[in-house]
């Protein structure tokens, strides 16, 4: 009914669900096939609407995990006690359908034509919409050099390793665990400091663009972190995300 | 309570607005500090959503959802606008790709008397502009916008009085064809 109100607006739809692939414990990505999509950019978002019997109803907005030209897909971490995500981690299987809309948002969101060098920063499941931007830069051919430093709790707690390990081609990863470190690890440990970040980040004088994207607390004292190294606030795009209505 | 930011109400924002507003420039009105709709702060666990300026704390927008409806307040803000049509434009695209209806000059009309123009009455302040059938609302164009107000007091009273003279000539039935106003 909606979708017939206002041509070219951007309504729900019923997309089905061609895969489910765990990407942790608790991590999922679900590929989906909506019917009615114009496109995505790296960066943006969707939002999923549930429907309980009775009508009511819950909302949730999930960062792309795609790039743009990719068959879209986001990426959900079960929250324990949430109204959404355990549905979606632990139920949700291949040829189910879910409502949603998107794309949404045009602030995150990164084009090989905005330059770089880019400087990533995730916090936990932050890392989906710069995993988009990776793969974009990938696939766009873009010679804009990266880096991302990803702060996880422990090593199993970290979303697409497999493909982040790999991703050599002009591109630099960092993993800092917080919680524990396994044996012999040789990476960055603690939370993301001033420290960390000069260590790891582009200096300001390289003219870097910043997307960070995580919990509250680890963006304010990202951001904080890059301005204090010189970045430009305007260079500096931020997206946070908590317990409801996050990703 | 976390804050969240614009970011997660692009999708109400489309709800309110139509279009995508997250990067859109919003004005405080308190204390006049500037940036996009994603930068600002967002709380989603109050009984509605409510916006705030990530200066000086300020309410700018409110929203309440109940019904299928949703009640917005933007009192806070002085400003809200959106340079940035990327969106829009991706979805443009599509839409040219769709058989559309072209807007009919009733269409016109109709989006007209939504947006009167403010110096229409004649007992207002004349404006060369009061005739909407021929000359556009300065409301409906803002790039053309000669209106009295924005102009000098000499040349306010030379247009006013052209227009009062233009006026009267029809209303006399003294004016043939078409005349030129020139306002320079």
């Amino acid at each position: 009914m909606e979708r017939t109100a206002v041509r070219g607006r951007l309504t729900w739809q019923v997309a089905k669900v061609t895969s489910v692939t765990p990407e942790t414990d608790s991590v999922v990505t679900i590929e989906l096939d909506p019917p009615d999509w114009l496109g995505h950019r790296a960066g943006q978002h969707l939002d999923v609407r549930l429907t309980a019997d009775d009508g009511y109803t819950a909302e949730r907005s999930y960062s792309i995990a795609s790039a743009p030209g990719e068959p879209v897909a986001i990426t959900v971490e079960r929250l324990e006690g949430g109204e959404v995500s355990p549905y979606l981690t632990e139920d949700l299987r291949a040829g189910d359908e879910l409502e949603l809309r998107g794309p949404i948002g045009g602030y995150f969101v990164w084009e090989p034509g905005d330059g770089g060098p880019l400087m990533l920063l995730a916090g936990g499941s932050g890392v989906v919409p710069l995993r988009a931007i990776l793969r974009h830069r990938r696939r766009s051919g873009s010679d804009v050099p990266a880096r991302l430093l990803y702060s996880a709790r422990t090593l199993p707690d970290v979303i697409y390793r497999g493909e982040l390990d790999q991703d050599h081609d002009g591109s630099q990863v960092f993993f800092t665990l917080t919680r524990s470190q396994p044996p012999g690890w040789t990476g960055h440990t603690g939370r993301i400091d001033q420290a960390l970040l000069t260590q790891a980040a582009w200096a300001a004088e390289d003219g870097p663009l910043a997307f960070i994207c995580g919990p509250t607390s680890f963006v304010e004292t990202a951001a904080a972190g890059l301005v204090g190294l010189g970045y430009p606030p305007e260079r500096v795009k931020t997206e946070r995300f908590g317990a409801t209505g996050g990703r | 309570m976390d804050a969240l930011d614009g970011n997660a109400i692009g999708g109400l924002l489309i709800d309110v607005f139509g279009t995508e507003m997250t990067t859109a420039r919003s004005t405080c009105a308190t204390c006049g500090a500037s940036r996009p709709v994603a930068e600002l702060v967002v709380y989603r666990q109050a009984p509605g959503t409510v916006v705030r300026c990530r200066t000086c704390g300020s309410v700018l927008m409110v929203f309440v959802q109940a019904h299928g409806a949703i009640g917005t307040d933007l009192t806070g803000l002085a400003s809200l606008s959106q340079p940035d049509r990327a969106l829009s434009r991706q979805r443009d695209k599509a839409m040219a790709r769709m058989p559309t209806s072209t807007p009919t000059s009733k269409g016109r009309r109709k989006c007209h008397t939504k947006n009167p123009c403010p110096w229409a009455s004649p007992t207002k302040t004349p404006c060369p502009w009061a005739s909407p059938a021929k000359n556009p609302c300065p409301w409906a164009s803002p790039a053309k916008t000669p209106c009295d107000a924005t102009r000098p007091a000499s040349a306010r009273s030379e247009i006013g009085d052209l227009l009062m003279s233009l006026r009267a000539a029809k209303a006399g039935g003294t004016l043939g064809g078409p005349r030129r106003l020139d306002t320079t």
